[in-house]
């Protein structure tokens, strides 16, 4: 089951039904079964593994607390039973692969294990999630849990579980520890959110998939003003799969009385990319961040020390979005735009005065423009399918001049592809005027989420739509309600089905 | 909770009416509802026909067939025939929407156009097992963006008529083609003047699609999926005629006879007769050399399409049809 389905809107229905129909006390055990049909339903084969992960990871909390002398010990062969799942099934291929070509330098050839395993439903989420509760046990910032079935419900919540947000467990005990009543104002304001998400992914990110994902699976086909027209609206595409993603799931967690933590604000509204990493994927940065940079020594112990374990933080970011060389010079470029930012940010601020918060407008939009575009850049190795595909996007912007009208003609026959000759003008004008308008909406959205985040980068969530006016606020209802109708039933069409998500993937 | 449910339906009330266009609107006439089938030769909509009528008496093959008027049959005989066959059709996708009628009413008879350029080459163009379950689940039809864009090219086109109506601009009306309309002579030009199409052109356009290289013959695999359809009609008491409808002389000579096509021809109307009543119209006469009979090689002009059903759906005498009744007979043209 994908979360943009109508199987998943009817699913959630029901599930919200039997939630709030039963005593206040078996709400979680409706969670429980809602979370394993779910799955099942989902990656039935994987269903076994997280079941494993999640026990495994309850018992190793509970003996972490009476440990003793061996905490340590306990504490880290919880973390190589939790994170070893994750490394077989993602990165044993990947390193086996770097194995094989370190033994071929010297001549030597060794059998390696083959790399085509499918990778778990979540894994790389709910794997960070619970070693994220190990480790705060074992700090002894949290207590351990005693409901096993609060705290399966936790590490498994369906909304949350293909691609987060990576939930910290402090937090969602409370909420799941606590009675969830009935409020039609928490279910409206989820399904806002829920709208928003699918209005981002099913209209902009799958409506440009169109467009993008023919370009990076055949690059020779095109031409150099196509292919930089792909790598510009893949950087769109990915922020609205992305972040499509989390509002739906922080939508329909809200519809269940349970509040997600964010995980975008706005990114592209940022001034440089040190403000860029705050707002994107802000579950996974805060998770490196307090389990991976602090610890190992964080901005504490001297300057160079700070700058490789930001270095640090980005190739494990890099490799936890995939095993692969792509993603690790991906994360490579982000450490570096980190360090030098950091480094020549008093330059920086020199050479774009105003770019701060009170900077001019033009100015802002120019500092904007800077971090789409270096985000973007560095989305050439995140989505080219090799290295060498990589490669040739780099000769061949360099190389071969753009020719505008042929990138229009290559762009509008992928955009219709797949649709009869008889009715195409009819879609051309409903396909290019619905991205449009989905983009102006997600544009004025973010525009108010940046000025709420601006006015208080601590704050917790942002509901963009609930100050507009009753009547506009319909009008944008309803239109968004057709848009995702139209784009819904054309990605049925034309790809057999709802995309899944970039995300999921990783 | 009644503040909450209205909240939604008003919500849901854009996506409701959506839906309701799209049924007032789509071509295809999915319920029944428009009565406008006259216009609607496309396979989707005949199913339909099919698993709403439950008809006794269907027929099948590409546009030599569905040119056939079936309101002037049922004048003839008095009997209702639904036509499933289609422009374009193969006779893999014929066979295909038998077995979908046999599947969803009881037949009692089937009359089956077959013609070499149907039958040669590849069975199937896997149409037909697509539109199944759009046929027999609304759901999955209206999950179709094509059709929404067809209904909204509809829409787009009445509201056109509608405004050519009250402006006075007759020209800008425009109506669906009829392909059952008696009027087709010749093909209009760009400024409407009729003319009618060169033989030898249309021979070429036929040999560009079948090849010349010697390749394109009636496969035995056609003929024995024809056969299972013959088992099934004998051993359910139905009713099956297999029609070779007329073909102009020209591709009689351009085509068929040049590129070794007549002996596949010849094999054909041998193995069907052999098992079944064959109506073969389909070899050189007084009827098929008069170039004034048809609207191309293929196709028959005007008042011929009657003719033409009188000779299948009646029991007159004509030196244009050999009825080849029954099976078991041997075949010598």
């Amino acid at each position: 089951m994908i979360i943009n389905s109508a199987g998943y809107l009817l699913f959630l229905a029901v599930v919200s039904v039997a939630y709030y129909k039963f005593p206040l006390k078996y709400q979680n055990h409706i969670l429980l079964i809602a979370n394993a049909a779910f799955y099942l339903l989902s990656a039935p084969g994987f269903f076994l593994l997280i079941a494993a992960t999640t026990i495994v990871s309850f018992l190793f909390g509970r003996l972490l607390r009476s440990g003793g002398k061996n905490r340590t010990l306990l504490f880290v062969l919880s973390l190589v039973l939790v994170l070893g799942p994750l490394l077989f099934y993602k990165y044993l291929g990947f390193f086996s692969d770097m194995v094989r070509s370190l033994f071929s330098l010297v001549n030597i050839r060794i059998g390696g294990l083959e790399r085509s395993f499918i990778l778990p439903l979540g894994i790389s989420f709910y794997t960070l999630q619970t070693v994220g509760y190990l480790a705060d046990v074992y700090r002894g910032k949290t207590e351990p849990e005693n409901d096993l079935i609060l705290y399966s419900v936790s590490v498994s919540f369906f909304p949350q579980i293909i691609s987060g947000p990576i939930g910290r467990f402090a937090d969602l005990r409370k909420q799941y520890g606590s009675e969830r009543k009935l409020d039609y104002s928490e279910i409206t304001a989820g399904l806002r959110r829920f709208l928003i998400g699918a209005l981002r992914k099913v209209v902009i990110a799958d409506g440009l998939g169109v467009i993008v994902s023919p370009i990076f699976a055949d690059l020779h086909r095109y031409s150099s003003g196509t292919i930089l027209a792909g790598v510009l609206l893949y950087g769109i595409q990915l922020y609205c799969d992305f972040a499509g993603y989390s509002d739906m799931a922080i939508g329909s967690a809200r519809v269940l009385g349970i509040r997600l933590t964010e995980n975008f604000f706005s990114p592209y509204h940022s001034s440089d990319m040190g403000e860029f990493w705050k707002r994107w994927h802000i579950s996974l940065s805060a998770w490196f961040r307090d389990y991976v940079y602090i610890p190992a020594g964080g901005s504490r112990k001297g300057t160079v020390r700070k700058y490789l374990n930001i270095m640090l933080v980005f190739i494990l970011s890099g490799l936890w979005h995939g095993a692969s060389i792509n993603f690790v010079i991906w994360g490579v470029i982000n450490g570096v735009y980190r360090i030098f930012g950091d480094l020549f940010s008093a330059a920086g601020k020199k050479l774009f005065p105003g770019s701060g918060m009170r900077g001019n407008p033009a100015t802002r939009a120019l500092a904007n423009i800077k971090v789409f575009l270096l985000f973007d850049l560095s989305l050439i190795f995140f989505r080219a399918n090799s290295l060498p595909d990589a490669r040739y996007i780099f000769w061949i912007l360099y190389k071969e001049r753009i020719q505008i009208p042929l990138v229009l003609k290559e762009v509008i026959d992928l955009a219709g592809s797949g649709i009869p000759a008889d009715v195409k003008s009819i879609y051309y004008a409903l396909y290019f005027v619905g991205i449009a308008a989905a983009l102006i909406i997600c544009a004025a959205m973010d525009i108010r989420i940046n000025k709420a985040w601006k006015a208080d980068p601590k704050i917790r969530t942002c509901d963009p739509l609930a100050t507009v006016n009753t009547r506009p606020r319909w009008l944008l209802y309803w239109t968004m309600e057709l848009l995702v109708l139209f784009f819904y039933i054309l990605a049925l069409t034309l790809q057999n089905g709802v995309a899944s998500f970039i995300y999921g993937g990783f | 909770m009644k503040s909450f449910a209205k909240k939604l339906l008003i919500f849901l009330t854009p996506a409701v009416i959506a839906v309701v266009l799209f049924f007032a609107f789509e071509p295809y006439d999915y319920f029944g509802l428009k009565h406008n089938s006259q216009y609607l030769s496309k396979p989707l909509s005949t199913m339909r026909e099919v698993i709403r009528d439950h008809p006794a008496n269907i027929i099948l093959g590409d546009s030599q067939m569905a040119n056939l008027n079936t309101g002037y049959i049922e004048e003839l005989t008095g009997t209702r025939y639904t036509m499933l066959g289609f422009g374009g059709s193969r006779v893999g996708e014929c066979i295909d929407l038998f077995w979908f009628a046999a599947e969803h009413t009881h037949l009692e008879k089937v009359v089956f156009g077959v013609n070499f350029y149907s039958s040669g080459g590849p069975m199937d163009q896997g149409r037909i097992p697509s539109l199944v379950p759009k046929a027999e689940n609304p759901f999955r039809f209206i999950s179709g963006a094509n059709y929404w864009l067809q209904s909204i090219d509809e829409a787009k086109r009445l509201t056109v008529n509608c405004l050519a109506g009250i402006s006075g601009h007759a020209e800008w009306i425009t109506e669906p083609e009829d392909p059952t309309t008696f009027d087709h002579i010749g093909v209009p030009d760009e400024r409407g003047a009729v003319y009618r199409k060169d033989l030898e052109e249309y021979s070429d356009l036929l040999l560009s699609v079948i090849g010349t290289d010697g390749s394109f013959h009636i496969e035995d695999e056609t003929m024995n999926a024809l056969g299972e359809v013959i088992d099934y009609c004998n051993a359910n008491g139905i009713e099956i005629i297999f029609v070779f409808p007329p073909m102009q002389e020209s591709v009689f000579d351009l085509v068929t006879e040049p590129y070794g096509i007549d002996d596949d021809l010849i094999r054909y109307k041998q193995y069907l007769s052999e098992r079944a009543t064959v109506y073969d119209l389909c070899y050189k006469n007084a009827f098929t050399v008069n170039e004034d009979n048809f609207y191309d090689g293929l196709h028959l002009a005007g008042e011929q399409k009657k003719t033409f059903a009188e000779l299948i759906f009646t029991d007159i005498d004509s030196d244009y049809v050999v009825k080849l009744v029954n099976g078991g007979e041997n075949y010598d043209h």
